[in-house]
């Protein structure tokens, strides 16, 4: 079943559907704060949290075929809560230079946490429509519509970010 | 060429950014997590009440409930007595007719509106759920909508008794409009002190103004000819939709401002 007739069926008071709900988007939304935060434990909460607000705002929400674009919007305001309580400062350019320093111990790491620390070079923004287009294919003006900025706003950020992954992948060669 | 070659470039990037992403082995979700997150987000789930949201249209159909039937019987009569007129009247009474019912067609819809809003007692079960804003809203659309079928059971009238489109439009649809937007402009001003005599007082002004520049145009035959122009009608008539729009959301702001405690 589509998430839209799920939504309407849950609106109009089938609320167990809502476990189906939840349950289709939980990996795709644990994944993304995971991406995110660079953190299981964290990703864990936020993911929890985030289907917390979903169903605190379910009430309020109206239907317009965008359901995956307002959950994600969702995450990324809890994974920024998170960021904001946690007091994580952006390591950026420092980090990248940190990396490629320690370019001995780079080589142990596995591959899928070098994507992570790739990641981690970004900002925390960059970082959202960097994840938000090649994990998950979305186009720039639905991750204009999660990130609530302008489409020119997204165009420069992932122009951004990918340059900062570009440097990051030629560096950690 | 030039421009061809970085677009290349880019993609290229873009690719080679992908592929790097995407060999990234997708990270383990641990089974255990995830079954006690959906568990507690179904316990929590348990907990939601979900509204069911009407539609609009359904919405300002029920408010019509709560309108006073003594507002359709009024509207009603005054359409019969026009279309009365127009059968039995000559084309001066007719006209005259027209411009006597073109404010008391307001008077009706605005006296039912400002009921509420006075005495403060705007319907409690749908006052839970819409602000008072929504609710004067739809009460101005009912009124509106009500207002057109009359203005079309006019003019369907008015045209099978040989009056003329610009004729209905100026002695009928600009009064009509114009002597709407004094009473929303009265009412924004007034607000809570708006009663129902000032209505009243406001309505025999506009007629008596309507009347009077009927008289004063005329005796002016230049200026007659220049007004019964339907470009010019087209354009007061224009003018007096923008105007009354505008009155329209400045009434709701109001209210919204007095509902927001301002």
């Amino acid at each position: 079943m589509r998430d839209s007739e799920l939504i309407k069926r849950i609106k109009q008071g089938e609320t167990e559907l809502l476990d189906v709900l939840i349950e289709s988007h939980y990996d795709g939304i644990y994944r993304f704060c995971y991406y995110k935060l660079g953190d299981r434990e964290a990703a864990y909460d936020c993911a929890q949290e985030t289907f917390l607000h979903l169903l605190r705002y379910m009430d309020t929400y109206v239907e317009q075929k965008r359901f995956k674009a307002y959950l994600y919007r969702i995450a990324g305001n809890v994974c920024m809560d998170w960021f904001r309580k946690n007091s994580v400062q952006f390591a950026g350019e420092e980090l990248l230079e940190t990396i490629v320093r320690e370019d001995s111990e780079l080589k142990r790491v596995e591959l899928s946490d070098e994507v992570l620390r790739a990641l981690q070079v970004l900002s925390p923004v960059q970082r959202d429509v960097v994840i938000l287009h090649f994990f998950y294919d979305f186009k720039l003006r639905e991750i204009a519509q999660i990130t609530n900025v302008p489409m020119s706003t997204v165009k420069s950020r992932l122009k951004q970010g990918m340059d900062k992954m570009k440097a990051y992948m030629e560096r950690s060669r | 060429m030039k421009e061809e070659r970085k677009n290349k470039r880019n993609r290229r990037q873009e690719e080679e950014i992908r592929a790097f992403l995407k060999s990234a082995e997708q990270p383990e979700i641990d089974g255990e997590r995830k079954r006690q997150t959906l568990e507690l987000l179904r316990m929590e789930r348990k907990w939601l009440h979900i509204r069911s949201r009407k539609p609009y249209i359904q919405r300002v159909l029920d408010q019509t409930a709560y309108l006073s039937p003594a507002v359709w019987l009024i509207q009603g009569a005054l359409v019969l007595i026009l279309g009365w007129s127009f059968c039995v009247g000559d084309r001066r009474e007719i006209l005259i007719n027209l411009l006597l019912c073109a404010p008391i067609i307001g008077i009706v819809g605005f006296t039912e509106i400002m009921r509420s809003y006075r005495q403060s007692m705007w319907e409690l079960e749908q006052a839970c759920r819409y602000n008072l804003r929504q609710l004067m809203g739809m009460r101005l659309l009912i009124f509106g909508i009500v207002d057109s079928l009359v203005a079309c059971g006019v003019t369907v009238m008015g045209f099978g008794a040989g009056i003329w489109a610009s004729e209905l439009l100026g002695f009928f649809f600009i009064p009509q409009i114009l002597s709407d937007c004094v009473y929303l402009y009265l009412m924004a001003r007034f607000r809570r002190r708006f009663q129902g005599i000032t209505l009243l007082g406001a309505a025999v002004f506009m007629t008596l103004l309507w009347v009077t520049l009927l008289e004063g145009i005329a005796y002016d035959p230049q200026l007659r000819q220049r007004i019964a122009d339907p470009f010019i009608l087209a354009l007061l008539l224009l003018a007096c939709l923008g105007l009354l729009a505008l009155c329209c959301v400045r009434f709701l702001k109001g209210v919204e401002a007095e509902y927001c405690g301002a």
